[in-house]
């Protein structure tokens, strides 16, 4: 291939949106023309400059109060009906498209580990190691038993309580699961170190049997949210953890 | 990063003033509130949220005013590269002036502003852009592709080294 036209593909490359091979013909290419590898380092330059001065404003502490509120002050209007129509439709879905890729088959795998973590949890005699609605002793309760630390969010205004936690482990890597309640339903939120498989799950919502599942990444981790509540809830609590201010 | 701190960086960007911001913040928080059954699983969060906060702002009085005096040309063949004369040293010496990096990002036309905040700083993959836009691949990469050009103009009129392709 002339360099024209691995030129056209300058951005792909530097995107990591080129297929794996691709990449890595042009990482050969490279490696031999000068020409194209100072092409590449420039764009990486202006992009991590891009990346660095772009993150220039911060929300201010009333904006942040001002939507916890909001979240927590809405009033419930969802009816089962649709959430029903949801589980369906998306059941069909699953079924439909069957297991496609290797990664969305791992995902799902996490998925069903993190499942049976809630449930086997909730089964159990204790539900928690820690026992505390207190936010500053569950948090500091973590220190030494996790490789990571976490914030929790101030859930005072809102329906959901805070049960307590215990450490698990999740893909053989030591997580927190921190377990709150919604009126008589349980929510399970586990942090996992954000790395493959845990990581394939993405920034997503799904259904896994009747379960609702939630996952987002917040500060190096993989936060997974699971409840046999309604999708809205879940969101709700999802909102106030990302909340949190502490970047 | 918290999705809240990226909306509102976002929205400041989009605005240019920080009052407007949080109001578009706060109204896409309520839009995604109410909108949970729009929500399809299995897409992206980030993306579907991202797309209510600049529906909002496009809506809104100044969104209005700044997409509708921007032409686009998207369709057109992509401005073909030139051949630098700047080794890798020079480029890498050339440290990039987070100041005048910012007032560039601002000066752009909104259209080439949100596509390369979206993809630097928010990191979204290009079906991702795609999808927060509503728009179609192709025409995020070239968008992309004409956003930086004219990033990189910026960058040079302001006298900082960045070698032009």
């Amino acid at each position: 291939m002339t360099c024209s036209k691995w030129r056209s593909k300058l951005d792909s490359y530097v995107d990591a949106e080129l297929p794996a091979a691709e990449a890595a013909a042009f990482g050969e290419h490279l490696s031999t023309c000068s020409s194209c590898a100072a092409a590449a380092l420039s764009r990486m330059k202006v992009k991590q400059a891009v990346q660095f001065a772009a993150r220039a404003h911060q929300p201010s502490s009333e904006l942040r109060s001002r939507i916890r509120q909001q979240i927590s002050g809405r009033k419930r209007s969802r009816t089962v009906w649709m959430v029903s129509g949801l589980v369906t439709s998306l059941a069909a879905l699953m079924f439909v498209f069957g297991q496609i890729a290797w990664s969305r088959a791992q995902s799902r795998q996490v998925v069903s580990e993190i499942a049976d973590l809630h449930v086997s949890n909730l089964a159990s005699t204790s539900l928690v190691d820690v026992v505390s609605s207190d936010r500053h002793t569950v948090k500091p309760w973590f220190q030494g038993k996790v490789p990571f630390t976490f914030d929790l969010p101030e859930l005072e205004g809102t329906e959901f309580t805070l049960v307590g936690g215990r450490m698990v482990f999740i893909e053989r890597e030591p997580s927190a699961l921190l377990l709150f309640k919604y009126r008589s339903h349980y929510l399970s939120v586990f942090l996992v170190p954000d790395r493959a498989p845990v990581s394939r799950l993405g920034d997503s919502t799904r259904q896994h049997e009747a379960f609702t599942v939630q996952s987002w990444r917040q500060s190096d981790l993989r936060y997974i949210l699971i409840t046999d509540t309604n999708a809205d809830e879940a969101h709700k609590l999802s909102f106030l953890l990302q909340a949190t201010t502490q970047k | 990063m918290p999705l809240f701190d990226s909306l509102y960086n976002f929205a400041c960007w989009l605005t240019s003033d920080r009052d407007e911001a949080e109001d578009l913040v706060q109204e896409t928080v309520a839009k995604a509130l109410r909108g949970f059954g729009s929500f399809e699983p299995n897409t992206n969060f980030r993306a579907w949220i991202f797309r209510i906060l600049r529906n909002t702002f496009l809506t809104s009085r100044t969104g209005l005013k700044a997409t509708s005096t921007v032409q686009l040309d998207d369709d057109e063949e992509v401005r073909t590269v030139a051949v630098t004369t700047d080794t890798p040293e020079t480029i890498l010496l050339g440290a990039l002036d987070e100041k005048a990096v910012r007032e560039a990002i601002g000066e752009l036309p909104i259209p080439y502003r949100e596509v390369i905040l979206l993809c630097e700083l928010e990191e979204l993959s290009y079906k991702e852009i795609a999808e927060a836009l509503a728009i179609p691949i192709g025409t995020v990469m070239s968008r992309l592709s004409r956003a930086r050009n004219a990033l990189r103009d910026k960058l040079s009129t302001k006298g900082l080294k960045v070698a032009v392709q």
